[in-house]
């Protein structure tokens, strides 16, 4: 037992740890990067019927693993549709490095204290303002005419930006994280015939973007010095500081405890990288080490690299039967033109050379052996390319009149000159037309006749044609 | 004249023996007298005559062609070699399709000398074929062509 578990650790190469650290890799930063989105939730689901599906397979329920085929199939599709957002902004990070290395970033505390003693400072002194707190939606198709401001949140701050006598104070400020990223945003305004007359344009602003997005609006009103929030269709208004903190933390689902937050998502960070890796070792050892099938492949044999002047005439086989082993579904996975039977003719002499075919003639996908070949070796026959000249010789079918004699033939050009393997010119001596009839010959006449190029290996000289004219003399029978 | 004519027999009974079989080559040789002195004859065996025949009368060839009808039955090459210097052979060699048929050694005497052989055909024997006339070193002096059909 211990024999054979060093004899497996053995096997395995180089290739295979860098093949599991990477697909281990991948798989982890999918969940880096997708985690705590919906789409995620909806990929775990799909993983789920897939191993529905297989289940079903193997335990031959045909109706269950077609539908499970089909729903994840609609599924994939839904996912790319639906959460086009959600991927749109794990892609549209600002370096692409932060896709394939960069961990999540921690997550920024919004300083919602400071915005709720803003947004009353501002109520309580009747200033205008439109303050928008983005939930998981990119709002970039939303909304218009945005100056980039990039300033950490404070009263100061805020106040200043939605100031009367600031340029940017009619506009919206887009507040992320501890930033005010955006002023002088211009919102959609909402379509709604039912909304309530009392609110002016702010609101119906807000209403509009919070109603299209899962973004969330503060409005303060210039008019009653009133604070109202936005949140999908719903318009509430704020009574006081709590209430609007309350709903704030809500939105934004600030964690009161902040660093026990992050050394529980720092272990479970940890936990899906070794998950990823188990996972990925799973599939690998089971479809690269599995040795429980062999399946055979008849592979065409390809005949490379002969020295120039030589011609391959024929070989034993055109093809061979390959009988590999290896897991069965990286087996069943397989077709036939990913795998090569290649022999090397770059040592080739003319005539019959004898080779047999080992794994160095062979391409096969890795994780699969070689358990026999079929027939072990190839004959392959080679010839050098020569040139010969031939006489030409009519060939005449059918019946002459019985009262007719044909006297004599004369052909031009009487030789033509082929160039092919040597073997096969030095076995011909004649080369023949295509058959004459005689029936329908009554006097002498000529006629233009096709050659008969006996081997596809030859080949008419320069100068040649493949038609020759016949001239004959017919005379009476004494 | 007359000891040419009886050992032109004599083959004539020789090649019916030996090629009675079928297909099977048929000679017979005979003296094939020149028309009117040659200016100058060369010193060395010639073939001054080559051809393919239906039938031979008073040696001479009969119903020149290229073309034998399986009906025909037989198939002729006449030869006629003057001067020869010396007795000597020659060989006519049959070919059908460029494989050996038959392979048939005459012998020739001075100082000219006719020569033919001939062989039968069958069904199984239609396609182009060819002689080659050569000297008893295998020197080609002359290839005749044919072909045999239905």
């Amino acid at each position: 037992m211990l024999e054979k578990l060093l004899i497996f650790i053995s096997s395995i190469r180089w290739q295979d740890f860098i093949d599991i650290a990477f697909n281990s890799y991948i798989l982890f930063r999918l969940y880096a990067l997708f985690r705590g989105t919906d789409a995620f939730r909806v990929l775990v689901g799909i993983a789920f019927f897939w191993i529905l599906q297989r289940l079903a397979v193997s335990l031959g329920l045909i109706l269950t693993s077609w539908m499970m085929e089909g729903i994840i199939a609609v599924a994939a599709l839904i996912v790319i549709v639906v959460f086009r957002n959600e991927i749109r902004s794990v892609f549209r990070a600002r370096n692409i490095w932060a896709i394939f290395w960069g961990l999540p970033r921690k997550p920024m505390k919004t300083p919602v204290e400071i915005i709720t003693d803003s947004v009353f400072d501002l109520a309580k002194r009747r200033i205008g303002a439109l303050m928008v707190l983005p939930g998981k939606e990119d709002l970039e198709e939303f909304v218009q005419q945005g100056i980039p401001w990039d300033g950490r949140v404070s009263r100061e701050m805020i106040e200043s930006i939605f100031w009367p006598n600031n340029p940017v104070h009619d506009g919206a400020a887009i507040i992320a994280e501890d930033r005010v990223v955006q002023v002088g945003v211009i919102l959609p305004l909402s379509h709604r015939k039912d909304f309530p007359s009392a609110y002016g344009t702010r609101h119906r602003a807000a209403a509009g973007l919070s109603e299209t997005t899962d973004a969330m609006v503060i409005v303060v009103s210039e008019e009653r010095g009133s604070i109202a929030i936005t949140r999908g269709f719903d318009v509430l208004l704020i009574d006081g500081k709590k209430q609007l903190l309350k709903a704030l933390r809500e939105h934004l689902g600030t964690r009161e405890n902040q660093s026990r937050f992050l050394k529980r998502r720092k272990i479970e960070l940890r936990i899906a990288a070794l998950v990823s890796l188990l996972i990925v070792s799973g599939v690998w050892f089971s479809i690269s080490r599995g040795l429980d099938a062999i399946k055979t492949f008849d592979i065409p044999v390809e005949y490379a690299n002969q020295k120039p002047g030589m011609e391959l005439l024929n070989t034993s086989a055109t093809s061979v039967r390959l009988f590999l082993q290896g897991s069965r579904a990286l087996l069943k996975s397989i077709r036939p033109e990913q795998i090569r039977v290649k022999m090397d003719l770059d040592k080739a002499v003319a005539g019959t050379n004898t080779f047999a075919i080992t794994n160095n003639n062979l391409s096969i996908p890795p994780g699969l052996s070689l358990k026999e070949v079929r027939p072990m070796v190839v004959d392959v026959n080679l010839d050098t390319r020569s040139k010969k000249t031939f006489p030409i010789q009519a060939d005449w079918v059918g019946k002459l009149h019985s009262d007719l004699l044909l006297v004599r033939a004369k052909i031009e050009p009487s030789k033509v000159e082929l160039s092919g393997p040597k073997t096969i010119l030095e076995g011909m001596r004649t080369l023949y037309t295509t058959s004459i009839p005689l029936n329908n010959i009554k006097d002498s006449g000529k006629m233009g006749v096709k050659l008969v190029i006996p081997s596809a290996f030859l080949n008419l000289e320069t100068g040649y044609k493949d038609t020759v004219e016949v001239e004959y003399e017919v005379g009476k029978r004494k | 004249m007359k000891r040419i004519w009886h050992n032109s027999k004599l083959l004539c009974l020789l090649f019916a023996v030996l090629f009675c079989f079928a297909p099977s080559i048929h000679g017979a040789e005979g003296d094939k007298e020149g028309e009117g002195p040659p200016p100058e004859k060369p010193h060395r065996l010639t073939l001054v005559e080559g051809v393919m025949c239906e039938g031979l009368k008073e040696l001479e060839p009969v119903n020149e062609t290229i073309i034998f009808s399986v009906a025909l039955g037989s198939v002729i090459c006449f030869t006629a070699f003057d001067p020869v210097p010396e007795k000597t052979v020659v060989h006519h060699n049959w070919f059908k399709r460029d494989q050996p048929e038959k392979k048939l050694k005459l012998t020739l005497k001075p100082p000219k000398w006719s020569s033919f052989s001939k062989i039968h055909i069958r069904n199984m024997d239609v396609g182009p074929w060819r002689v080659e006339i050569t000297d008893s070193k295998g020197k080609i002096f002359r290839t005749l062509r044919f072909s045999v059909t239905e």
